[in-house]
């Protein structure tokens, strides 16, 4: 016989309750010595929830992540990587030294014959660094100071989403557990009552150079899918079944999820599968975050100068500026790794119209996070990263001279917020 | 500050590459993680996210 069949047959009436006593009834004294504080942790516990034994390594400089994903390839040269030799040099050919002898891949193309393009807006120092920022990024500007930029970054990947997967998991193929599950399973989490990782998607108005997003991104790979990133819904309820259905009370839903949950423990403790145990502990985070996520995205608590700092977007769920503001709201309550993912950088064919759309959409909430961070403290042990996945080379496809081909990233370090840095790969 | 920097034309890193393993390096090492040491086993062999690479910048730590 089939050993999937067998196995309901083994279990006799006897065994059934006899199993079943026992597993409610330890479920149950756990949570009454928990509750009487009998074997709560001791007071020199870590605060965090998970993670593993012996971690942190070292004292950290950073506790969280806000990772700003910029999709696409924002052009560096046109932000803030300034090339003075590039607006000397518009129109005339790319010279024979960047392409001679040097193989190209398809999607790369190679620049032979292409035309240099000078920056569309001009570029001027900012703050004390210095630091050369483009018109196109004003509210960037303001912040400088703050940011690190890092402009020698380079990649093995040529296309989008293998190079996407590359920045997040470190391989090009699918599959293996990217930066927020390795955060999530490696320091555990700072709250109950929300994912450690959280995911948050945007498209800005009127692209037409959109990417999709793929639920790998902020896969947990060969880790406990329990580590995997909780994708945050850009309209509507943010998450699912938000709300309990007519007619169920909420003490109807925890004695409906209690008894689940001795289901699932007994069918754990027969196989000893981690999903099943990832299975228990999510429908107790669902539960948990139909509280937490309705007071998590109610703003009526946000002081106005606090909104308008992020823009005139940021009542409008599913935009970039709500999910900045949506990032440090997490990040106050725990959350260890907050991705957001913003698509439209890959202006091949539209750097003078759609850029400026982009910039408009990116530039103050991205700041403004910088600056809220600061103001409340928070920037000095969060990490926040900007940054895309390919990087924009200067030259344009064919004979428009409104093209770029190809990538950047901030990435604030604590206590002086960190880094921005510029992509400079073959994409 | 500014760390790195490409070349003349912005086709080419010329100072101080960062590779995107490296990059993945810092960030652990910044959340204090020694990035060779945060591993999981799966299929016999023990898997990190930085694979087999990586190189904490620690100039801009």
């Amino acid at each position: 016989m089939h050993p999937a069949l067998q196995h309901p047959l083994a279990i006799n009436r006897r065994e059934f309750f006899s199993r079943g006593v026992c597993t409610i009834g330890t479920a149950a004294l756990a949570s009454l010595l928990a509750q009487d504080g009998f074997a709560s942790a001791s007071s020199d516990a870590p605060s965090a929830v998970g993670g593993l034994a012996g971690l942190p390594h070292f004292a950290p400089k950073a506790k969280r992540v806000v990772y700003l994903f910029q999709n696409g390839g924002p052009t560096h040269v046109e932000l803030f990587d300034y090339k003075p030799r590039l607006k000397e040099m518009h129109g005339q050919p790319v010279p024979e030294s960047y392409f001679a002898g040097k193989r190209f891949s398809t999607m790369t193309g190679s620049p032979q014959g292409k035309l240099m393009l000078s920056p569309v807006e001009p570029f001027a120092q900012h703050g004390q660094s210095g630091a050369w920022v483009s018109q196109f990024l004003p509210h960037t500007a303001a912040v400088v100071d703050d940011l690190c930029f890092i402009k020698s970054l380079h990649t093995d990947a040529v296309n989008h989403a293998p190079a996407i997967s590359f920045f997040l998991s470190g391989a090009q193929l699918p599959g293996r557990p990217t930066l927020g599950a390795w955060l999530s399973y490696g320091l555990g989490s700072d709250t109950q009552d929300l994912p450690a990782f959280v995911v948050m998607t945007s498209v800005s108005k009127g692209t037409t150079c959109g990417q999709i997003f793929y639920d790998f991104y902020w896969s947990s790979g060969f880790l406990p899918s329990r580590f995997q990133g909780v994708k945050f819904r850009g309209s509507g309820e943010p998450v699912l079944y938000l709300s309990d259905p007519d007619g169920m009370s909420r003490p109807m839903r925890r004695g409906l999820l209690d008894d689940l949950a001795r289901l699932n423990e007994l069918k754990l403790r027969d196989f000893g599968d981690p999903e099943i145990a990832t299975r228990i502990a999510q429908y107790e985070m669902a539960y948990r975050m139909q509280t937490s996520v309705p007071e998590l995205t109610n703003f009526s608590d946000e002081p106005n100068h606090v909104l308008e700092m992020y823009g005139p977007d940021v009542r409008q769920q599913g935009t970039y500026a709500y999910n900045c503001l949506m990032a440090r709201r997490l990040i106050e309550r725990g959350v260890r790794f907050v991705q957001l993912m913003h698509a439209g950088w890959d202006q091949h064919g539209s750097i003078t119209t759609e850029l400026y759309n982009q910039c408009r959409d990116t530039d103050q909430p991205s700041a403004a996070l910088v600056t809220d961070l600061k103001q409340r403290g928070l920037l000095d042990d969060t990490l926040v990263i900007w940054g895309a996945s390919s990087a924009a080379r200067r030259f344009c496809r064919a004979t428009s001279t409104t093209g770029r081909n190809g990538a950047a990233i901030i990435i604030p370090t604590p206590s002086r917020s960190g880094w921005l840095a510029a992509g400079s790969g073959p994409a | 500050m500014t760390y790195g920097a490409s070349d003349d034309l912005a086709m080419n890193v010329a100072e101080r590459p960062v590779h995107v393993h490296d990059l993945q390096a810092t960030v652990l090492h910044l959340l204090g993680i020694d990035h060779q040491r945060l591993t999981y086993r799966f299929q016999g062999r023990d898997f990190r996210l930085t694979d087999v690479h990586g190189t904490v910048v620690t100039d801009i730590c």
